[in-house]
């Protein structure tokens, strides 16, 4: 399956979390990518995600948000193996994916260190134990 | 009491009475009638001061930037002490930059939240006048006529309005047309845009997130001259020294190696520290401003924050001042030119 985040999400990106920015990594990951990954990992099939498209930048924070809460929930492993990026005009954003969000993400998970919300969410997926389970992982409070 | 020691309180008393009076006398003989608040007296006499302040000599915020730091913070104190107005002579600016023109802006905006109006007069050299012209800083401002004056085409800026804390899908098309603006300006033609886009997206989502500036309210600027872009970001938050996150073992090392505040502000932008988020992934945005830098995107990238500026072009990091309250906020100025990757 492949999914051009420009045209299939929005023109425009914008920053980490949703509390600063419209079209955020966070609001990415819970309105899109989830669901979508969730729906390949089911037929083992193969998520080519395109970056390139549109006259738009992408942010680091963006990108590292977004598939970092994607290697979180999955596991790196499952990620690496089900997730192909694709970015021609741009390709530096892979070497970034590859050596400083992957990475990073999986040492979170590990230690389980939650990702960090700004809004409610609906339920998303998680791996458990090999198996995708779906509810609210994380409430949102007004302190975090 | 006996009758002769209150004989000699009361003779005491009227001693200390007289020597009282001879005092206020005198006061009164060599205190100016101003300062004892009477108005009753003529201009001539009264030394009202015109303006409240002096914009230095050489108002380069990136060349003099401790004097012109100093200048800033006086002018953003008085605004913050309740006053109604406050004027700044700039009669004597022999030099000046789009860096200072930006602040004065942006501290312009802050005073005018705070109720006071910033108003001065413009420097006696014409090619000082002329750049704050060709900068847009008359753009949004009124003459003692209450005219507006008219607004400069050599200039574009971004600013968030009051009460806006996030960035929307309006300031991501505002950043995509300056970008074009800036190529075609350069060019002469719209080429892709996105890393221009990136750096300025970055740059203002650390002001946004990170800043606490007031109402998250930043600035954006781009001024175009014959052969080059100069565009200038700027928060007046609390700066990036204060904002970052140096675990102990790591300002242990800082402590023993003699690191600076510079020193440790050019590490943020090599990812040496996190941010108070205490998240191992933070910290990207600015190292990649850095590297868009490096690989010539951008070109002559300078910031300024606390009490440190970063010349990345010459390789400089120094310390303009002991304390790192001397400038709260982060301004950054890049110049994009034809030899930049467009």
């Amino acid at each position: 399956m492949t999914f051009n985040i420009h045209q299939d999400y929005s023109e425009d990106t914008g920053i980490r979390h949703s509390k600063y920015s419209e079209t955020s990594g966070e609001d990415f990951y819970h309105d899109k990518l989830n669901e979508i990954f969730y729906g390949c990992y089911t037929r083992n099939e193969v998520l080519e995600l395109v970056l390139d498209g549109g006259d738009d930048g992408y942010t680091p924070s963006f990108l590292d948000e977004s598939i970092g809460n994607l290697v979180y929930d999955f596991t790196l492993d499952v990620v690496k193996t089900m997730l192909h990026i694709v970015s021609d005009w741009e390709p530096y954003w892979i070497d970034e994916i590859e050596k400083k969000t992957y990475p990073k993400w999986e040492e979170r998970r590990r230690k389980g260190e939650q990702a960090t919300i700004t809004k409610s969410h609906g339920a998303w997926y998680r791996l458990i134990n090999g198996v995708p389970e779906k509810r609210v992982w994380i409430v949102y409070t007004e302190e975090q | 009491m006996r009758y002769v020691d209150r004989y000699h309180v009361q003779c005491k008393k009227q001693h200390n009475e007289a020597k009282r009076r001879k005092r206020k006398k005198e006061w009164l003989r060599n205190t100016p009638l101003y300062i004892r608040g009477l108005g009753q007296v003529s201009a001539a006499s009264i030394p009202i001061p015109e303006y409240d302040d002096e914009a230095p000599v050489d108002f380069r915020f990136l060349v003099n930037t401790k004097e012109c730091a100093v200048f800033f913070k006086r002018i953003r104190k008085a605004g913050a002490s309740g006053i109604r107005h406050y004027r700044i002579n700039m009669e004597n600016v022999q030099h000046i930059d789009f860096a200072s023109t930006m602040m004065l802006s942006a501290i312009g905006e802050e005073l005018l939240n705070n109720g006071c109006a910033l108003g001065g007069n413009s420097p006696k050299r014409p090619e000082c006048e002329r750049y704050l012209k060709e900068s847009g800083f008359f753009n949004k401002l009124f003459d003692q006529n209450r005219r507006r004056f008219a607004s400069s085409t050599d200039s574009e800026f971004i600013t968030v309005e009051r009460g806006q804390y996030k960035l929307t899908s309006q300031h991501y098309r505002a950043f995509r047309e300056l970008v074009r603006h800036i190529k075609l300006h350069l060019l002469g033609q719209t080429t892709n845009t996105r890393m221009h886009n990136t750096i300025i997206k970055e740059i203002c989502a650390n002001s946004v997130e990170w800043s606490e500036a007031d109402k998250s309210q930043w600035t954006l600027g781009a001024k175009f001259e014959s052969d080059k872009v100069i565009i200038v970001a700027l928060d007046l938050g609390r700066g990036i020294l204060e904002k970052l996150f140096i675990d102990y073992w790591e300002h242990l090392k800082n402590l023993i190696s003699f690191k600076t505040d510079a020193n440790i502000l050019f590490g943020a932008f090599e990812q040496k520290y996190g941010s108070t988020a205490l998240e191992s992934n933070r910290n990207r945005g600015l190292p990649c401003v850095k590297a868009a830098m490096d690989d010539g995107y951008i070109k002559d990238l300078k910031v300024v924050t606390n009490n440190s500026i970063i010349d990345f072009l010459k390789g400089n990091n120094t310390m303009f001042a002991k304390h790192r309250g001397t400038f709260n906020g982060t301004l950054y100025s890049w110049r994009i030119d034809k030899n930049c990757i467009l």
